[in-house]
């Protein structure tokens, strides 16, 4: 302990990268609520003559088969990528909440129930167990949104229900008990709110991911259908002019990996900060 | 040899970011003697020590700093490899985190032996034998092979110090050595290091514990905000200190101490209470207000509390003292009732208390404080201490401290001495000992009749110790409280007990009025543990 103190403290720059990863999610923001400010041009506007053009001063991103401006479709996609982003990770954090209470606070048969339906759940991988609920739901970007929001949730659930625990059972929750605070007064007050701060942190990690699964179900054709701009869905119609047409898929693919990977950035470094 | 210099220390100086923690510290250390590093949290103790190993960081000066004849102040981080281990040895006080979890310990003894000899394999196993035979580990072929997690505190305190010997050092330094272990085993480690530095080892111990200090150092430095404002003979520091400072240090040992008696100068920020009026002696006729009678609670096939049986009078305190283990915090859970006992009752003024729903317990629970030893555990860790003392004050119906409010929160800490500005601050933010007086103000706050404290000044510096126990002292006088008073350390529970309980074993083997049990004790258990400590 003392050692550690005494050591002189390191400043190397973990800002850098979480101003970068900010600085990003902000534009990505604007796209979502004015995408107008950024690309004036109708997204879903065809000039079938300006076919499959390369990235130029005119078009930055250059232009899909059916020559709409490519900029401003992947500036219009924010809108839908981010939304179901947060809806998705919202729902699933939600879930995870009502999940992780119950195991944590409810009887011990509630626990073992709960926990074995975790565990089934777990022992499907998310983007399987999402297919399976669009299986049932059909293709569509509510049931994309709520099919990756339900398959994030076991994973949510647990860590709700140890955090629980481990609050419920330190020395302050038994320092109410001994001041005869009533166990829904040692809940609401002291045991979630507690358990549940780191959690928001960690949906911000979430968020990324949540949006790399919807992305992923409608390249699949499961979430958003065409013309709509979304990311997912341009990756897909990309695909097929690859060699003729490689900005199709690379700046849709682009906004993607930065987006989920600002989130996770800023997500960590949000959690590195709630450590110290 | 003996008797030769080993170090020297002049004018030491230690800044971290321009601020110095330690300023000019001198001392020297020779062939066979023990000299001890002495001072309260923030001292500069720990910084000082840490100096001599290289290892301080920030910006260290000295108008001498040398080791036999090298001069450490002009040593590389190369150099200091070659220092740190062969010459000298450093023991930490936290043998739990020292020692890696995942390794055996023969394995961390063994390390400096590959890095800093040329012993051959089969040469460093026989050498890291024989270093666990010299620390007196019991059985070492079979402990080396252990971990950390598998030895009790005492053994793995040995391990660190076999570590720290294995290159043969001519000098030892030793962060707290005692910390945090029972008396009994305390005393192991004292007479360890005695024994080495008999050899002609020499050892720089850091101590906060006086009565460790006494039985091992020749020679005692007073440190003070980085500065040494006195040394000179154990003895003569410790008996007849002439710097203010070392006699606040030194009054502030509750050791012979008799009940009642003031250890610390009157607080500031209380109100002037006087002369200490001397403790009103209890009498026998004053009403039982907490007691358990043959309270049995097992864990699996470990019986944590074994048939115990206790009784305290209003206004009365009752110490309960005990090895680690010995099942004392059972007792204090089962008596404030957050643990079900398997056997035996619990009685709270007069009325059944334990076994009982907690539902029936609940509206009853005022009556009954408690005081933790990690004050700051117990605070929730988002409420500040105006809302953790309003929470208290209104039986949890409210935490916002309202223009009503806040003259209550303000006469609460001034009752437990604090500043009235402490009531914005976030329990994080304070010392241990302005924490411990928070803690002590949200358990007086539904008026109780009795208060468990467990602990409640073990991790503080001896002199924040005295004014805490002064403070349970006054507050008891004021308002006729009756403590239950756990603690490891005899000198404490002997200073504020009027009766004593102690525990071997999840078993009360003795229990009387505390001078009885402190001057002529029965049971040999007693005897032995009376022992240990003096």
């Amino acid at each position: 302990m003392t050692m550690i103190a005494a050591l002189p403290r390191v400043r190397f720059a973990p800002r850098v990268p979480a101003l970068v990863a900010s600085v990003l999610l902000l534009a990505v923001l604007v796209a979502a609520v004015w995408p107008e400010v950024i690309a004036p041009v109708d997204p879903l506007a065809i000039h079938p003559a300006d076919a499959f053009q390369a990235p130029s001063t005119a078009h930055p991103f250059g232009t899909d088969d059916s020559g709409r401006d490519l900029l401003a479709r992947v500036v219009h996609g924010a809108r839908a990528s981010l939304l179901i982003g947060v809806a998705a990770t919202a729902i699933g954090v939600a879930l995870g909440l009502v999940l992780g209470i119950a195991a944590a606070v409810g009887s011990r048969i509630t626990d073992i129930a709960v926990s074995r339906l975790l565990e089934v759940l777990f022992a499907l991988p998310g983007l399987l167990l999402s297919l399976v609920i669009i299986a049932f739901a059909g293709p569509g970007p509510i049931p994309a949104t709520v099919a990756v929001g339900l398959a994030t949730a076991p994973g949510y659930a647990r860590i709700f229900r140890s955090r629980i625990r481990a609050v419920a059972s330190s020395e302050m929750v038994e320092a109410a008990r001994v001041l005869g605070r009533r166990p829904s007064v040692l809940l609401v007050r002291h045991v979630l709110p507690n358990a549940l701060a780191p959690v928001v942190v960690l949906a911000t990690l979430g968020v990324g991911q949540a949006i790399v699964w919807a992305s992923s179900l409608s390249y699949l054709g499961l979430g958003s259908p065409p013309p709509a701009p979304e990311w997912g869905a341009m990756l897909e119609a990309g695909r097929t002019y690859l060699a003729v047409a490689p900005w199709m898929t690379v700046f849709p693919g682009l906004a993607i990996v930065a987006t989920a990977a600002a989130t996770t950035v800023l997500g960590r470094a949000l959690t590195a900060r709630g450590r110290s | 040899m003996a008797g030769s210099r080993r170090l020297t220390v002049d004018g030491l100086r230690v800044a971290f970011g321009g601020v110095e923690v330690v300023r000019g510290v001198s001392f020297t250390l020779d062939a066979g003697e023990c000299v001890a590093l002495v001072g309260e949290s923030g001292s500069g103790k720990s910084v000082t020590a840490r100096a001599l190993l290289g290892l301080a960081g920030g910006t260290v000066t000295a108008d001498a700093l040398t080791l036999d004849d090298t001069d450490l102040a002009a040593l590389g981080e190369r150099d200091w490899r070659r220092i740190r281990g062969p010459r000298i040895g450093l023991v930490l006080q936290d043998a739990l985190v020292s020692l890696d979890p995942l390794r055996p310990i023969a394995r961390e003894i063994d390390d400096p032996l590959r890095l800093h000899s040329r012993l051959t394999r089969p040469e460093r196993a026989a050498r890291v034998l024989e270093v666990l035979d010299e620390v007196s580990m019991p059985s070492p072929e079979t402990r080396s092979r252990q971990r950390s997690g598998e030895l009790s505190g005492g053994l793995r305190q040995r391990a660190l110090i076999a570590a720290a010997l294995a290159l043969r050092p001519g000098v030892l330094i030793a962060d707290e050595p005692t910390t945090a272990l029972d008396a009994e085993v305390q005393r192991q480690v004292v007479d360890r290091l005695a024994r080495l530095r008999d050899e002609g080892t020499s050892v720089l111990a850091i101590s906060h514990d006086l009565g460790a200090v006494r039985r091992l150092a020749d020679r005692v430095v007073v440190l003070r905000d980085g500065e040494a404002v006195e040394q000179g003979p154990t003895e003569q520091i410790l008996d007849a200190p002439t710097h203010p400072y070392t006699q606040a240090l030194v009054a502030a040992l509750p050791h012979g101490k008799p009940r009642g008696t003031r250890l610390s100068a009157v607080a500031a920020g209380r109100r002037n209470s006087g002369t200490p009026t001397p403790q009103a002696p209890t009498a026998e006729s004053s009403p039982v207000v907490l007691s358990a009678r043959r309270l049995t609670r097992r864990f699996g096939d470990f019986t944590a509390v074994d048939d115990v049986s206790l009784e305290l009078r209003a206004g009365e305190t009752l110490g309960l003292v005990g090895a680690s283990g010995s099942g004392k915090t059972t007792t204090a859970r089962l008596l404030l009732g957050l643990d079900a006992p398997d056997a035996g009752q619990v009685a709270l003024l007069g009325a059944p208390w334990n076994p009982l729903p907690e539902r029936e317990r609940r509206p009853r629970r005022a009556a009954l404080g408690a005081v933790y030893q990690d004050a700051l555990s117990s605070f929730d860790p988002r409420m500040t201490v105006g809302r953790i003392l309003v929470d208290a004050l209104t039986a949890g119906r409210a935490t916002r401290p309202g223009r009503a409010r806040l003259p209550d929160v303000e006469r609460m800490l001034r009752e437990v001495g604090l500043d009235p500005a402490v009531a914005a601050r976030l329990p994080r933010t304070l010392s241990g000992g302005q924490r411990q007086r928070v803690a002590i103000a949200r358990a007086l706050a539904p008026s109780p009749r009795v208060v468990v404290c467990d602990e409640p000044v073990s991790s503080l510096d001896v002199t924040v110790q005295a004014q805490v126990l002064d403070l349970l002292d006054e507050l008891q006088r004021e308002r006729g409280l009756a403590y239950v008073f756990i603690s490891h350390d005899l000198d404490v529970v002997r200073h504020q007990s009027d009766r004593v309980a102690v525990m071997s074993a999840g078993r009360v083997v003795e229990q009387g009025p505390a001078e009885q049990v402190f001057t002529a004790p029965e049971h040999p258990y007693t005897r032995a543990l009376l022992a240990a400590a003096t």
